[in-house]
């Protein structure tokens, strides 16, 4: 039976931190967790009270990997 | 230093879109000589090694929750060089904006029942923390100017930063001014270093790269006024990159790079 300990500590060669734990014991899964570990930015406060024609040059800092997604 | 005597680089990330890690990539694929003269231990948006042992540490991002100092601090022990990549670590870019409004609100606003389960505080350059050797600014940052940082850098000079504003590049590159045909431009207090690359396809300037030393906000909010914009309008063309910067020259009173 499997008996398995996984701790990816960060994702790498993605944008934003990802921790990957997975624990198997005697071939079942007791733990599987994706944790989102990086810091909170907050867009949708940033965008609070600004110009319209703002918006979306500042949505497309929310990921530089996917900037024009971002926008909308 | 490497056995080979290349010098051992790492790059880190903190609050931000990793768009100028991207732009990293993109200038060395152009630049495989500059990949030939450093070593890369550590570069998580690129590769997955990660060597502990490096001399030039690129941060990018801003500072934004009390585990952001440690982090730094450590990073800052082992550097001999600190570049700070891009407005986010450079100005705190757009991260700032969420310092005009209470902490409590912007924490609700996003995560709602589960505010305080997100560390954060008010977003701050990373010099807030930690000394910083060199700067790249931009959001993002421009790729030849990263080329020419890291070559100073390999060459044991301190990287050159522009301390004239947008305009003089605008005006080499013979750019309509955009205040001649109706639109709106942050470049005369702006820190050139970018080509002036949004005049020059037609868009204003909007002061990604932060300002020049002690920039004249008066006479710009003046000009911006001239040309039409409400009071609100003119605020929100000095915040929308710049927060940081704003209200720590409001704070002393003096110019902050
Ligand atoms: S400076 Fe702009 S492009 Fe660079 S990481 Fe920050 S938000 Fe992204
Ligand atoms: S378009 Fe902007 S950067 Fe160019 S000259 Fe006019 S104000 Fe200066
Ligand atoms: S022109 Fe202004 S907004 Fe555009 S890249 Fe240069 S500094 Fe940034």
């Amino acid at each position: 039976m499997t008996t398995l300990n996984v701790n990816v500590h960060y994702v790498t060669r993605v944008e934003g931190h990802g921790d990957i734990v997975v624990d198997v014991k005697n071939g079942q899964i007791k733990e599987c967790r994706f944790e989102v570990v990086e810091a909170p930015r907050f867009f949708e406060a940033f965008v609070r009270g600004r110009p319209y024609y703002e918006l979306s040059h500042i949505t497309s800092r929310i990921c530089g990997d996917s900037a024009i997604t971002s926008r909308f | 230093m490497t056995s080979n005597g290349k010098p051992k680089v790492a790059f880190f990330d903190f609050a931000c879109c990793e768009g100028c890690q991207l732009t990293v990539v993109d200038s060395l694929q152009t630049h495989l000589d500059l990949l030939e003269a450093v070593e890369i231990v550590q570069f998580r948006e690129a590769i997955s090694d990660r060597g502990e042992d490096y001399q030039i540490a690129f941060i990018e991002g801003s500072c934004t929750r009390q585990a952001d100092e440690e982090r730094l601090r450590k990073i800052r022990a082992q550097a001999s060089v600190v570049v700070a990549l891009g407005a986010c670590a450079h100005t705190a870019c757009v991260n700032a904006l969420k310092n005009l409004h209470p902490l409590e609100d912007v924490r609700r606003w996003v995560y709602g029942d589960q505010a305080e389960w997100y560390d954060t505080y008010e977003a701050r350059p990373i010099s807030a923390v930690i000394e910083v050797d060199a700067i790249i600014p931009g959001c993002p940052i421009d790729r030849e100017e990263f080329i020419r940082v890291v070559k100073a850098l390999l060459l044991g000079k301190k990287p050159p930063l522009p301390d004239y504003p947008v305009c003089v590049e605008c005006k080499l590159k013979e750019n309509v001014c955009m205040f001649h045909i109706g639109k709106f431009c942050m470049g005369p207090v702006t820190r050139a270093g970018c080509g002036a690359i949004c005049p020059t396809y037609g868009d204003g300037c909007e002061g990604c790269r932060g300002f020049i030393p002690a920039p004249n906000e008066n006479a710009m909010k003046d000009v911006l006024a001239d040309a039409g914009l409400t009071v609100e309008a003119i605020m929100a063309r000095f915040t929308m990159f710049n927060t940081y910067l704003v209200s720590a020259r409001k704070a002393d009173g003096e110019e902050r790079r």
